[in-house]
């Protein structure tokens, strides 16, 4: 290696650090705003009369599509009225009529199976300066998998009701800004991923006199009484609050920090700054489940959804010194909780103030994931999420930990060296 | 006067935000302040206080608003700089433990640089096939390296020792054993005293057999710079060697600049040569078996690793005294007496068991100086190397490194554990033609607990069974060590003496007394010269202390224990090979990380 060649080489070195610096930098500084809601298709007119579904996760055919998110295919299909049954919807794929599309392709996030349609509506976020925007959606039943009448059911409600009450208040209002209410959320015991009890308390207690004051009493009623007991209402949220991070992040050159995490149940997939829209793709890991009653080990698919993008924010296992009374529900002691939240800074450029952990004193969560000490340590980000049934049918059959693999990062590692030519 | 910023949703925790006010309050010139989120009940507060201002009126709850009451607008900049640092700083200093929940021990050297910014040194001695990457990071994160593994390719030596020279670091290695930087001791080092000798040396045990040689007649070292086994070959040309000597000219404490290696390749021998002959210290060249051609006045060559003393007794203003035995007459005569007795006509030939390649080396020139030869590696002398094993029919005398490859495989390195020795001083003694084994006792850091004790009872056994046998076997040794050493020299000297050894006070002079004993050479020990070999005045120097250097440990945790012991630091590293394990992917990686 001639002299010149080690120049570069040091002079890269200070390059990564300094994009690396830039990628948290823009990561934390987005301001995301729930400014609306909307239909997917108004969000994104291209898909306007088409039948194109939306899912989580990495691109993927529908033959390899796991059970739950076939199931969360066809209710879509049922909402639509474009097919009644799984093997409908397999004609259809056949003949060239319905095509899938990830959501991180429309720049959006949805959890578990995150299978959207056209007509269906879905929160906005924006960030007002950058002006980049996403959207997600609550988490259906459907997108466990379950297609049943109730499961239906439940997106109409949303979409005819709820949706749009929520809609009236916001236009009142004129947006509700969600870094604030994670910033306490996170000293109220939530993680924001699979915990989400505080935040949408918050939520709720914000929405309440909006929704009042815009909606006719029984909308406002039906409305306030879904946020009242849905614990989860802020997942879709906190998702396109770490989506807008990601997004402000991307496309960094010789940046090392990981912009997507994202699974769609058969296929676990990352992006990295550097290397711009490239999945780096390996088979999804299984879940260390904590499972609901009636559920056995046998039963459940592998890890799914778009949610990881709040680890990749810091987020849920990133953050689990914040959430203790998340070992009710999953496996791990107080201890394994902070001891997690601690590895992760071994895996990370820096910390977000914004995330800060009371029980680390304060200190912010992990933030911005180094593809390069994730090889280096051998130490791979933790994901806290719900689990689903393999089979198409069902609902939620557990919640519980996982690790992202390694492979993707191994990859990611590759191609990074081949891009500089390293 | 009362100064405000606002910033817009910024939540942050309120017991948090008082104890920041709080923090602030105590600043210079702050009379009053106060930090709180843009809540209706708190912008009543801050009207009661009087700290309110009309611009914060259409404040949100979301937004932060700090206000500073002060009578120099300069103190309010201050105050409001310093709450917008510790908001965006990891809140260490507000009110809470530093230390992290948990602590560990760092898994690379990135983070153990991290928890020791002052670290100077790295000591690696993993596997060779992933020391070459960790070498490479830790030269980057600012750290001289004692890179102690071997099996590091020639291409990766030469690309960090290019690197090294670019950063102004130095890379001692690979396949270094030893150094002494700041009286830290790093991998097999002794405890000597501190001086005006500084030494750079591409052997271990010639480093150690010559600082343990300077301490024990009063003189003491600067630094103790390794250059590794290969550094002074064709290809890599000394990189080490000469970073090492530039070190030491810049050095003030350093007066004498001791170079020790065996004889390097020629284009290398000239580079060093040409870096001595313009330094302003005085030199002096132990390049063992070297016969140097016309050298200028201000260095002086030594043939043998002993020699260094009668050198550095003629660089303070005595004559170098080139005596053949550190002895009185009496002495000497009466070892002799008592190693030929007993001894039958048949034993004849020298069997030397060592443990430092370059004392085995040194050795060999006290052979070949009095026409002897070394026949280890002669067809008909073949070893039973896979069972190691002395040859059949010993044809001739028989020096042997046990610390080269063929000897290692498998097997731990000599200088910590001595099964091998002890098997093959055995075998000696049941050769009815060896007359003496030499050998080398190493004391110090990194070796074995006991080497001398160790040794005994196996050479006891070895005198005994020779002496049933009819015969009598001469057994000679040398200690590299000195008695701060934790196995203590003077101790060890007693206890192999007790078993029926003699203890000669160098490497080279046990190797001449073994000449004659074997060859029955009562005349040339008679011409020898004997005496002590230093005149002139030995310069003051000080203790010995290790400094409070701290040294990151990467490999064996025995090295780290050492640096501990010696009063230094020494961060033990937990590591693992990187993901999958691809030594090619970690060198990669060692580039960008």
């Amino acid at each position: 290696m001639l002299n010149r060649d080690i120049e570069r080489l040091i002079a890269m070195r200070k390059k990564i650090e300094e994009a690396n610096q830039l990628t948290i930098k823009k990561m934390m500084e987005v301001s995301p705003i729930l400014t609306d809601i909307m239909r997917l298709d108004e969000l994104h007119p291209e898909l306007k009369g088409k039948k194109v579904l939306t899912h989580s996760g990495p691109p993927i055919t529908w033959e390899r599509m796991c059970g739950g998110q076939r199931g969360a295919v066809l209710a879509a299909c049922l909402y639509e009225g474009w097919a009644n049954s799984i093997e409908e919807v397999s004609a259809l794929v056949e003949r060239g009529e319905l095509t899938f599309l990830p959501n991180h392709s429309l720049d959006g996030v949805c959890p578990m199976g995150g299978v959207l349609s056209p007509n269906m509506q879905v929160f906005v976020v924006e960030d007002r300066i950058t002006r980049l925007r996403t959207y997600s959606c609550i988490e259906y039943d459907s997108f466990f998998g379950a297609f049943d009448a109730e499961a239906v059911a439940e997106i109409h409600r949303w979409n005819i009701v709820y949706y749009p009450s929520i809609k009236k208040a916001l236009k009142k209002t004129g947006g509700l800004a969600l870094k604030p209410i994670m910033t306490q959320a996170l000293t109220m015991g939530d993680e924001l991923h699979s915990r989400q009890v505080a935040a949408s308390a918050v939520l709720a207690k914000n929405l309440a006199a909006p929704i009042t004051e815009t909606s006719p009493s029984i909308q406002a009623a039906q409305t306030q009484k879904e946020l009242a007991q849905n614990e989860l209402t802020f997942l879709p949220l906190a998702m396109c609050a770490s989506k807008l991070a990601m997004l402000n992040a991307s496309n960094i050159p010789y940046s090392t920090v990981t912009t997507t995490m994202s699974r769609n149940g058969t296929d676990f997939g990352i992006r990295v700054s550097a290397t711009g829209d490239t999945w780096f793709v390996a088979p999804s890991p299984q879940v260390d489940t904590v499972l609901f009653p009636g559920y056995k080990k046998e039963d459940e698919g592998l890890d799914m959804g778009d949610s990881a993008i709040t680890e990749t924010n810091g987020l849920g296992g990133f953050s689990f010194a914040a959430a203790p009374a998340i070992s009710g529900v999953i496996n791990a002691t107080a201890q394994n909780l902070i001891d997690l939240t601690l590895e992760m800074r071994d895996i990370s450029v820096g910390r977000n103030p914004a995330f800060s952990i009371p029980m680390l004193d304060f200190a912010g969560a992990a933030c911005g994931i180094d593809i390069r000490k994730v090889v280096q340590l051998s130490v791979a980000p933790i994901i806290d999420t719900a689990t689903a049934h393999k089979e198409p049918g069902h609902r939620i059959v557990g919640v519980g930990m996982t690790r992202a693999p390694m492979a993707c990062f191994q990859q990611a590692m590759e191609a990074w060296f081949q891009k500089y030519n390293i | 006067m009362i100064t405000s910023i606002r910033k817009q949703d910024y939540y942050r925790d309120s017991v948090f935000l008082m104890q920041l006010g709080q923090k602030l309050l105590g600043l210079e010139g702050i009379d009053d302040v106060a930090v709180m989120m843009g809540t209706d009940a708190n912008k009543s507060t801050l009207q009661k206080a009087g700290l309110f201002l009309v611009e914060m009126e259409d404040a949100k709850p979301s937004d932060l608003l700090i206000a500073v009451a002060s009578q120099q607008a300069e103190a309010a900049k201050m105050a409001i700089e310093t709450a917008l640092e510790l908001l965006e700083g990891n809140f260490s200093e507000v009110g809470a433990v530093k230390r992290d929940v948990g602590e560990k021990a760092p898994r690379s050297i990135q983070q153990a640089k991290h928890k020791y910014p002052d670290a100077e040194y790295a000591v690696i001695s993993l596997p060779g096939i992933y020391a070459a990457a960790e070498a490479r990071m830790a030269l980057h994160q600012n750290l001289n390296v004692l890179l102690f593994s071997d099996n590091v390719t020639l291409q990766q030596e030469k690309e960090l020792k290019e690197e090294a020279k670019q950063l102004g670091k130095l890379l001692m290695g690979p396949d270094c054993g030893t150094a002494i930087m700041n009286g830290v001791p790093l991998g097999f080092a002794n405890v000597v005293r501190k001086g005006n000798i500084g030494i750079v040396g591409a052997s271990g045990t010639g480093i150690q057999e010559c600082t343990t040689l300077i301490d024990r007649f009063g003189y003491g070292i600067t630094q103790a710079v390794g250059t590794g086994g290969r550094d002074l070959s064709e290809e890599i040309g000394g990189e080490t060697m000469l970073a090492g000597i530039r070190m030491l000219e810049d050095d003030p404490q350093t007066e004498i600049i001791l170079v020790i290696s065996k004889p390097p390749a020629l284009t290398v021998a000239d580079k060093i040569l040409k870096a001595l002959a313009v330094s302003q210290k005085k030199v002096i060249l132990n390049l063992i078996g070297y016969r140097p051609g016309v050298l200028p006045a201000h260095i002086l060559a030594a043939r043998t690793l002993e020699e260094v003393i009668p050198c550095i007794s003629a660089h303070n203003g005595g004559q170098k005294e080139d005596y053949d035995f550190w002895l009185t007459e009496e002495e000497a005569s009466e070892i002799y007496e008592s190693q030929i007795a007993g001894q039958t006509q048949a034993q004849c030939h020298i069997v030397g068991l060592f443990s430092g390649g370059t004392l085995c080396d040194d050795a060999q020139i006290v052979l070949e100086d009095r026409g002897l030869s070394n026949s280890t590696l002669t067809e008909a002398n073949t070893l039973g190397e896979s069972e190691g094993s002395l040859p059949q029919n010993l044809q001739g005398h028989l020096l042997l490194d046990l610390g080269d490859d063929r000897f290692t495989q498998g097997r731990p390195h000599p200088m910590i554990d001595m099964t091998l020795r002890q098997k093959l001083v055995l075998e000696a003694a049941a050769c009815p033609a060896v007359s003496v084994l030499l050998m080398d006792i190493v004391l110090g850091y990194g070796g074995h607990e006991d080497p001398a004790g160790a040794m005994a009872k196996t050479i006891r056994e070895a005198k005994a069974q020779a002496q049933k046998k009819g015969g009598c076997l001469s057994v000679i040794v040398s200690i590299s060590g000195t008695d701060k050493d934790k196995q203590n020299r003077s101790r060890s000297k007693a206890v192999l003496e007790d078993a029926g050894a003699v203890v000669l006070p160098t490497n080279a002079q046990a190797a001449k007394m073994a000449v004659l004993v074997s060859g029955r050479d009562r005349e040339k020990l008679a011409d020898s010269t004997k005496g002590i070999p230093l005149s002139g005045t030995a310069p003051a120097s000080g203790a010995e202390t290790a400094s409070a250097a701290t040294v990151l440990n990467l490999g064996l945790e025995g090295f780290a224990q050492d640096i501990n012991a010696a009063g230094a630091t020494a961060c033990h590293i937990e590591w693992k090979p990187i993901y999958g394990g691809d030594p090619a992917m970690a060198y990669k990686l060692s580039q960008i990380l």
